[in-house]
């Protein structure tokens, strides 16, 4: 319930249906159910590839910050036995 | 001075003002088709489940970015399961509506305390119903019909989610529905200068006569239009009054009541809030509850359009959900957000989807703008974050 990691969760799933998205696009070219032509679908195709993957890896980045700023914030585990003082 | 303060007007409705322009965008292209009366009608009926799922989706979202990715699955279930007890045991209307949301509540519960309780992160929790309760409800159908879909729905159920207020012929000028619009035109026109006034009494910063007076007349006018242009479309549609009810209700417990504002206490700093002593695990546990019952709810209009329940109903409708949300201005992160940035965004998004059939744009095309849409939203979201730092 951390509130970097959910970020980047709603983050990796905008990048995700925009992957899907390109997909769907790709199925009904491949179908021939689609007018617009093939050369513009590509574009739009590898557009939405690249744009989607862009999503994730930033949200792959929010996500590994998040886990690194958690970690700065947890203070380390006092020693059960310090015997250095005595 | 003045320079500064429409400045600020206009960043604070940058959302509206996209609307409104996406909305002239569309009056050019389709010939004013979208401005037709028909359309209006078929905004809100088209797009009912997104204010719907909408609501209980900010109001996860606000507890920290937490979603709902069972909605749309559950929405599927819900369907299968109200055909079984409309179509085919031939329940009542009422007894069938209450066991849903009886069904709904359950779900609610299950969720709720699997996320707040036991600590299941919301991803696994929903991803676990939406992996598993579009293949029960698609085995329901199955195996109750043939065709593998239930049609048709009682007509009493049709009027409920899916009728209109003192119908009228097309073409002919609905009254009652022209005052009900005057009446919700007056409500707001009222609320606002109620608020300024409370605001003025409290010590706060309010707006003047004008400012208050230009934005209750804007707000007025729309409301005006809409419902005249709706009165000539053969009256009120009731699943405008189930959407209304539930934004009005949604605004006034985000705004004004305590368990309202620990939502966004909740999302804005959890540990602060627990040591504060808001109860979080109760928060999560009623985002959860309140979004299986709105998604129960967001079913009724969706079948009664449909009159038939199928395998595909309610297929990327969390997508939907929580696009609104985002273009509404909710924070990915949790903590900010209102309902009628909800209602904008969800409007936002119907007037697109509406413009785009309107002119029989290539589903190919219709990808590419909805891509686009998230994109920006994507985009929004990354800048107003690192503006925030």
């Amino acid at each position: 319930m951390m509130n970097g990691s959910t970020r980047s969760g709603l983050l990796a799933l905008a990048g995700g249906y925009i992957i899907y998205l390109a997909w769907e696009m790709f199925q009904a070219m491949r179908n021939g159910t689609t007018s617009v032509a093939p050369a513009l679908n590509i574009v739009f195709i590898v557009f939405f590839v690249l744009a989607g993957s862009a999503v994730l890896f930033y949200a792959y980045r929010v996500w590994r910050k998040s886990k690194k700023d958690d970690a700065e914030e947890t203070p380390p585990p006092r020693p059960e036995n310090d015997n250095s003082l005595k | 001075m003045d320079k500064k303060l429409v400045l600020s007007a206009l960043k604070k409705n940058a959302m509206l003002i996209v609307l409104v322009l996406v909305y002239l965008f569309f009056l050019i292209l389709t010939h004013g088709g979208i401005f037709e009366p028909s359309s209006f009608t078929e905004l809100i009926n088209q797009n009912a489940y997104v204010y719907i799922l909408g609501a209980g989706m900010l109001m996860c979202m606000l507890t920290g970015g937490n979603i709902d990715l069972s909605c749309g699955a559950f929405v599927c279930l819900i369907s299968a399961i109200g055909g079984v007890f409309m179509i085919l045991q031939g329940l009542g209307t009422g007894v069938s509506i209450l066991l849903l949301l009886l069904i709904g509540v359950v779900y609610g519960c299950v969720l709720g305390f699997l996320i707040a309780y036991v600590h299941i992160p919301p991803w696994i929790a929903t991803l676990a119903g939406y992996l598993s309760f579009r293949g029960l409800g698609t085995f329901i159908l199955s195996s109750n019909s043939k065709t593998g879909s239930l049609a048709p729905f009682p007509a009493d159920f049709r009027n409920l989610f899916y009728g209109r207020i003192f119908p009228t012929e097309k073409g002919v000028f609905n009254i009652p529905c022209f005052l009900f619009g005057i009446i919700a035109a007056a409500i707001v026109v009222l609320s606002v200068f109620s608020a300024r006034r409370n605001r003025i009494k409290k010590g706060y910063e309010a707006d003047t006569v004008k400012q208050a007076a230009i934005k209750s007349g804007i707000s007025a006018a729309a409301i005006i239009l809409v419902m005249t242009r709706m009165a000539m479309d053969g009256g009120i549609p009731t699943t405008l009054l189930w959407v209304a009810g539930i934004i009005l209700i949604y605004s006034f417990i985000t705004s004004k009541t305590t368990i309202g504002r620990h939502f966004y206490v909740v999302g804005g700093n959890i540990e602060a809030a627990r040591l504060s002593g808001v109860n979080t695990k109760r928060i999560m546990f009623i985002a959860y509850l309140n979004m299986a019952v709105l998604t129960t709810i967001a079913t009724m209009p969706v079948i009664a359009r449909s009159n038939s329940a199928y395998a595909n109903l309610g297929k990327n409708f969390e997508m939907d959900a929580i696009s609104a949300c985002v273009v509404g201005g909710v924070s990915a992160s949790g903590g900010a957000g209102t309902v009628l940035g909800m209602v904008i965004g969800a409007t936002l998004i119907g007037v697109i989807n509406l413009g785009m059939s309107l002119i029989s744009l290539d589903a190919n095309y219709q990808r590419v703008v909805k891509g686009f849409v998230l994109l920006a939203a994507v985009v929004f979201d990354i800048l107003s974050k690192k503006r925030a730092k």
